[in-house]
């Protein structure tokens, strides 16, 4: 399932880490449309979902009753704004006995990768 | 090293805003360099000129407001966040037919292409959340 993280990085380019649940409070949203952002401004742009994080990309997920837009569905537009570069940390999905079946997007890294994809990330936003 | 801080954490509510500032002194202090502050989600908050902090705590929204016009700093508070939480600046509150705007001094507000720009042109960026 470990995709090659990328190697070498360009000089410039931005990795948003995505470490809460999607709803409950603002961060996932207004983190996804910082990612959004960047991919829309032409940025080299990774998106990393870690811990809380991974339930954001869950499928299926409803939000109506609580009157919020779905995080999930927000999160397919990542493609469209060029931001393709979706990272999902699997200590974190097993952890919530979550599989690849469960999720809507992104490819599966293991902990090297986190860790090599954090160390090399030139700028990094933590939402 | 030249930094962006992004400030997401409200003052008074959790640490992020506190130690931000603190960090910001220190950087500063050290000879380091700060290309942008960026404030988002709650962090608008910081921005705001309504907040009044007890005699015996400090004034977090007025600190940054004095760290920014001592070092002339660029701070940007995101315009989507700010409007949704009630901070304003005159022009928008006219706008947006509110009774005034309450943008704390040394702010502008504008868009996450601010932060995009912060984040490609700063060596490091540090958030606070």
């Amino acid at each position: 399932m470990d995709k090659q993280a990328t190697d070498k990085p360009e000089d410039k380019d931005i990795l948003l880490v995505f470490r809460h649940s999607p709803y409950g409070n603002a961060l996932a949203r207004e983190g996804l449309e910082a990612a959004l952002a960047c991919g829309a401004m032409g940025a080299k742009t990774s998106v990393l979902y870690i811990n809380e994080g991974v339930w954001q990309l869950l499928e299926p997920q409803d939000s109506r009753a609580i009157d919020c837009k779905n995080q999930a569905a927000m999160a397919s537009a990542l493609p469209l704004y060029d931001v393709d570069a979706i990272w999902v940390d699997e200590d974190s999905l097993k952890q919530r006995c979550l599989t690849s079946a469960d999720i809507n997007a992104g490819k599966i890294i293991g902990t090297a990768h986190v860790q090599k994809l954090l160390a090399t990330s030139k700028s990094i936003l933590s939402f | 090293m030249n930094f962006t801080l992004l400030i997401l954490g409200p003052p008074y509510s959790t640490q992020a805003s506190s130690s931000a500032l603190r960090f910001a002194r220190a950087a500063l202090a050290s000879g380091h360099s700060i290309y942008r502050l960026f404030f988002y989600h709650d962090g608008v908050h910081n921005a705001s000129t309504q907040i009044t902090a007890p005699q015996d705590e400090s004034n977090l929204p007025q600190q940054w407001s004095e760290l920014i016009e001592q070092h002339q700093l660029d701070s940007v508070v995101c315009i989507a966040a700010a409007t949704r939480r009630g901070v304003l600046n005159e022009q928008e509150a006219k706008r947006l037919g509110k009774a005034g705007g309450n943008l704390s001094d040394g702010h502008e507000v504008s868009g996450l292409g601010q932060l995009v720009d912060a984040s490609l042109n700063a060596d490091r960026v540090i958030t606070f959340g």
